[in-house]
């Protein structure tokens, strides 16, 4: 059985947002949050959180990392269940989780190794700045002032600081934001390395498509909900979009159907030379009919899990819906938590 | 608690507001009213309004206390008021709660930075008024009632540098706390007397008398409820033959006050914030 660093039971949180009222104008109410979230993270795993814009991945995100509370729920940290009873469950988290926010605006005269060395003293951590400095590319600019920084400098100081004091669990978030490409496969290569030495990463990233071949498992939230967890193949197969081939052939198949049988067609499409065609279940000897058929096939592939497809498909919207769904202080979770909704 | 991990914060919040644009453009606004005004009220044809001439050195340097109210508190409202709400908007103040060190550490260390980058200039300038007044008294002072007056000086700059550090706390925009800390200047800057008056002419006592028993006492209730009256009754103590109705005591206890609870409120928003 995998060694789970932690593990979240039940776990919720919503954000207070102004409800004024006449008698009080600086009331509050219960507004958007994440609601009964049951994950665990195992040693040395890369988990990818997708979910559209307003899902609660922030805040999913900074209740690991021991900034926001939990309202309800448990959190299994060292063999033991917490919960906001315990006084020292934030304290407990900020310990073992290293978290690099979206997007540090790092400004100020202060230098690079100042600002490290700072935050190397809040965490008591013996590690010498210098070392971290290196590791992610940023010791010739040691000695430059915050305000001289480019933004993906910026990204790798925040990473920097999200490495000290050797963490159990590496949260985070949007962490290729304005980072060139070689950056971007720089840092995602010291991910690697990291996970090799124990330990787990959480990274929350809209540039889905680079987490394909990163992470172990994937969880999906929308509205604040886990949709499904587990590795890629895993979710594929739950949401019945596994086994499903790509072909392209040079001219239409106007009678596709009789060589699939079950199987369906999902997607068809004409391109400038070929036509596509995505095949869900086709049977094994569906291409070599094909072929025998006289039909000119000039390739074909088992068709590469897309995170965006299966996000739409675990939340049964249209792309489209997801991309301009945003999130209202009065948006609705999935399931109705409290009568207060 | 004043542990290694404070001291960093405190040590890296007083570097940079002590070489900060908004402290060069400062410097030379405390430096005119605090020295200037310790030269011009030692001055020894000196004839302040109501015939008094201030003939000590902790006489002149009550007067010259104006220059605190004007400049050193404006300048500490100045220098604090984005304290905090700066590293919410920069997304660095999340980088700093998800440090295991305490919140209640963080915001000592907060506080404390603040409060010292203010500080350390309006002292140094503080202390120059005093040689300056000596020397141009050609006398000598008390050693406790110089510690005193620091120890207000301190005070005083300590509550306006909380209060900003608060309403930075609550603030979604810099202008918000900008304006919550300007508007609490002024109000106890210039609208404290009006609030007196007010009250004063609500209690049926003469309000164009200033010498009236009455309105002195009413004057030195309503003080205790004010950080600028109070630090003049911290003052107050040094100076013999000044009776407004209000006790060394009371006044220190009223210092405390407006010190203990205004850092409590501090210490549980930091406690409570989320970036």
């Amino acid at each position: 059985m995998a060694d789970k660093v932690i593990e979240l039971v039940n776990v919720s949180f919503r954000h207070r947002i102004p409800s004024p009222k006449f008698t009080n104008p600086w009331n509050t109410r219960k507004g958007p949050g994440v609601f009964t979230l049951n994950f665990s993270i195992n040693k040395g795993e890369i988990i990818g959180l997708v979910g559209p814009n307003g899902a609660g991945k922030t805040t999913l995100l900074r209740i690991l990392a021991g900034i926001m509370p939990i309202d309800e729920g448990r959190v299994k940290i060292n063999d033991q269940y917490l919960t906001n009873a315990n006084e020292s469950i934030d304290k407990q988290l900020r310990s073992i989780v290293g978290h690099m926010p979206e997007q540090v605006r790092w400004s100020g005269s202060s230098s690079v190794l100042q600002t490290i060395t700072e935050f190397s003293n809040m965490r008591q951590d013996s590690t010498t700045p210098h070392k971290l400095l290196k590791l992610v590319g940023l010791s010739s600019r040691s000695d430059a002032s915050l305000d001289e920084l480019s933004q993906g400098m910026r990204q790798r100081l925040s990473l920097a600081i999200a490495l000290m004091g050797a963490p159990k669990i590496l949260v985070l978030d949007e962490p290729f934001n304005g980072l060139d490409p070689v950056a971007a496969k720089s840092v995602e290569k010291m991910i690697k390395q990291i996970t090799k030495q124990g330990v787990s990463v959480i990274i929350s990233s809209h540039q889905v498509s680079g987490l394909v071949n990163l992470i172990d498992k994937l969880l999906l939230i929308h509205r604040g909900q886990i949709v499904a967890n587990g590795s890629i193949n895993e979710i594929e197969s739950k949401l019945g979009l596994a086994n499903r081939i790509e072909l392209n052939s040079i001219a239409e198949i106007p009678d596709i159907g009789e060589y699939i049988v079950d199987g369906s067609v999902i997607e068809k499409l004409r391109g400038e030379t070929v036509w596509n065609y995505v095949i869900q279940n086709p049977p094994d000897d569906c291409v070599s009919k094909l072929v025998a058929a006289g039909h000119v096939i000039t390739e074909w592939k088992r068709k590469t899990p897309d995170i965006v497809e299966l996000l739409c498909q675990a939340t049964g919207l249209e792309v489209e819906e997801i991309g301009m769904e945003i999130q209202s202080p009065n948006m609705m979770p999935l399931r109705t938590i409290s009568e207060e909704e | 608690m004043l542990n290694r991990e404070v001291l960093s914060i405190v040590q890296r919040i007083v570097a940079t507001k002590l070489v900060s644009t908004r402290m060069i453009i400062m410097l030379p606004i405390l430096t005119l009213f605090i020295p200037g005004m310790a030269w011009g009220f030692s001055d020894p044809e000196v004839m302040l309004p109501g015939g008094i001439k201030p003939n000590n050195v902790m006489e002149v340097m009550f007067y010259t206390s104006l220059g605190i109210v004007f400049a050193g508190t404006m300048c500490g409202v100045l220098l604090s008021f984005d304290g905090v709400s700066k590293d919410r908007f920069s997304g660095v103040l999340e980088v700093r709660l998800s440090q295991p060190m305490p919140r209640q550490e963080q915001a000592l260390g907060i506080a404390l930075g603040h409060w010292f980058a203010i500080l350390i200039p309006v002292w140094v300038l503080w202390l120059i008024s005093i040689f300056i007044v000596m020397s141009r008294l050609s006398q000598g002072v008390v050693i406790w009632e110089t510690i005193a007056s620091f120890v207000s000086v301190a005070l005083v700059l300590f509550w306006y540098v909380i209060f900003s550090l608060i309403a930075s706390t609550y603030s979604k925009d810099q202008g918000t706390s900008i304006a919550f800390g300007v508007g609490m200047w002024f109000l106890f800057t210039f609208l404290w007397a009006l609030v007196t008056s007010m009250v004063a002419f609500a209690s049926g006592v003469n309000v164009g008398d200033l010498n009236d028993p009455n309105m002195i006492r009413i004057e030195g209730l309503l003080d205790l409820l004010s950080p600028n009256g109070v630090f003049h009754h911290l003052l107050e103590t040094n100076i013999a033959g000044i009776d407004r109705g209000v006790s060394p005591i009371v006044a220190w206890l009223c210092a405390a006050l407006w010190t203990i609870l205004p850092w409590f409120w501090f210490k549980s928003r930091m406690a409570r914030i989320q970036p």
